[in-house]
């Protein structure tokens, strides 16, 4: 069996960590997606900034921060690196990543949270039967 | 778009399998988890032209296809999942205890035999959403290819799929069963997998696994993401979890540990609709009769009869006949309270 060298500690709901185990599954990097418990005690423990998602390295560095992880990653590993090798297309990726990480991440969290607000508003109306017995048991 | 089909990895010196797979196969999610939880390094081709490939390569043309690292090719989840059990023993998906493995092979071909039915019909009986249902799947399988090939595929792909409803036993009279059965086993499942998410200890078996490809698709399919959220909301979010496992510790369940809620309520399912309708299926084959008919919850199936249903039957007989008389005294109570000993005993004749 090989040993996967790395660990990406992460949630499936979070944006940052699905960009990640995506990046790594695409560059065929060896490593085990952990979650649950464990991915929020190493966000608390191992890194500054207490964020999901974590990367350890094979040396046992934990690091966060998904766009300083990928280019140092891109440096790292060679093949089917994600980088355009077009130098004028890398710097427009780079800024299109800068504009989903940081602005389209707004609108994710609207529509994850407002619309939670609007089911405890409306409690007897659109909401699923489920979400209203979530609701309703806080 | 290229597919890369240089054959190492580039931090691992040793090939990877390759899974000739989609999204929309729900016994090719089963095979992707099974091989993140297990370690084992692979890559995915999941468009439809890199399969003509594999499908030279295999008796019967159906996804999954699993390249191995020597470059032979094999398919049917099932057995591959066994197989791969020789390659690799840790992390093992085939619970320890005997008893329990004979159980999770029970559940297993629960769900793809059967539970399978009520996918496809979540899929492909509801015609409101069939047009982007075929769609959606071709864009998968010809992901990059463009709306105008995508739009092409997808209508050809909704009218051979909509055209096999009948032969599939996706029926309008068969359409309360068919979503009772997933209504029963989303059922099932709910209130055990906040406390437990798996069936035989807090590691996964094959029989999650084959639960999780079907149930999968409930995430995906248009008619069945509304319904089944709102059944069976951890459920889905189970699903979740289970398409990467490679991080996930567990352990089988010890003996004095009980069985999960989750396992007499799956095998009630199998004794009162699934293993009848295997018996009926039997029935027919050999009488020649065209028809299998099977009533049970209340409802009535029709379907037609299949021979891979039978081998489905006599591989489940083989595996009790093949149980230790230690672990016998540990299933039979449990099948026998659930209807399920019976028709595991004899060949058609119960």
């Amino acid at each position: 069996m090989s040993t996967p060298s790395y660990r990406l500690y992460g949630y499936t709901m979070s944006p940052f960590s699905m960009k990640m185990r995506s990046y790594l599954r695409y560059r065929r990097i060896p490593f085990e997606w952990v979650s649950g418990a464990r991915a929020n005690e190493v966000a608390m423990t191992k890194v500054d900034t207490d964020m999901v998602p974590v990367l350890e390295n094979p040396q046992g560095v934990f690091k966060n921060d998904s766009t300083f992880l990928i280019d140092e990653l891109e440096t790292l590993v060679l093949e089917r690196r994600s980088d355009p090798e077009d130098e004028a297309d890398a710097f427009l990726a780079c800024l299109i990543e800068d504009y989903v990480d940081e602005w389209l991440l707004l609108p994710m969290f609207v529509q994850r949270w407002r619309h939670e607000a609007d089911r405890l508003v409306n409690s007897n109306s659109t909401k699923p039967a489920a979400l209203k017995r979530f609701n309703d048991g806080r | 778009m290229k597919e890369d089909h240089s054959p190492s990895m580039a931090t691992n010196e040793r090939s990877p399998y390759r899974l000739y797979a989609h999204i929309g196969s729900p016994y090719s999610m089963k095979m992707r988890a099974v091989l993140r939880y297990r370690r084992i390094p692979h890559v995915v081709a999941g468009r439809m032209a890199d399969w003509a490939k594999a499908f030279k390569q295999v008796r019967v043309p159906v996804m999954p296809v699993l390249e191995y690292p020597d470059g032979t090719f094999q398919n049917d989840s099932t057995p591959l999942i066994l197989d791969l059990e020789k390659h690799q023993t840790e992390r093992s998906v085939i619970p320890e205890r005997e008893a329990d493995a004979f159980l999770a092979a029970l559940i297993e071909d629960l769900a793809d035999e059967w539970l399978s039915k009520a996918m496809y019909a979540y899929r492909w009986a509801f015609p409101e959403h069939t047009k982007w249902t075929g769609r959606l799947i071709a864009f998968d399988q010809h992901f990059g290819g463009g709306r105008e090939n995508i739009e092409r595929f997808g209508h050809e792909f909704e009218t051979r799929q909509v055209g096999r409803n009948a032969l599939v036993g996706c029926t309008e009279a068969n359409m309360p069963m068919l979503i009772e059965i997933a209504n029963r086993v989303l059922d099932a499942l709910e209130p055990s997998i906040p406390e437990q998410p798996f069936l035989f200890g807090t590691r996964p078996s094959n029989a999650d696994f084959a639960l999780f490809g079907q149930l999968c698709q409930f995430t995906l399919d248009l008619a069945a993401i509304g319904p089944c959220q709102d059944r069976a909301p951890y459920t889905m979010r189970w699903c979740h979890h289970v398409h990467d496992l490679s991080g996930h510790v567990g352990e089988w369940r010890r003996e004095d540990t009980p069985m999960s809620p989750a396992v007499d309520a799956l095998l009630g399912l199998a004794g009162e609709a699934y293993l009848p309708f295997l018996l009926a299926n039997e029935a027919a084959l050999e009488s020649g009769a065209e028809r299998v008919r099977i009533e049970a919850h209340g409802l009535a199936y029709e379907g037609a009869p299949f021979k891979y249903q039978r081998r489905c039957l006599e591989g489940l007989r083989a595996g009790y006949a093949a149980l230790s008389e230690a672990a016998r005294s540990h299933v039979d109570p449990i099948l026998e309270a659930r209807d399920c000993l019976a028709p595991l005993l004899s060949s058609g004749h119960t």
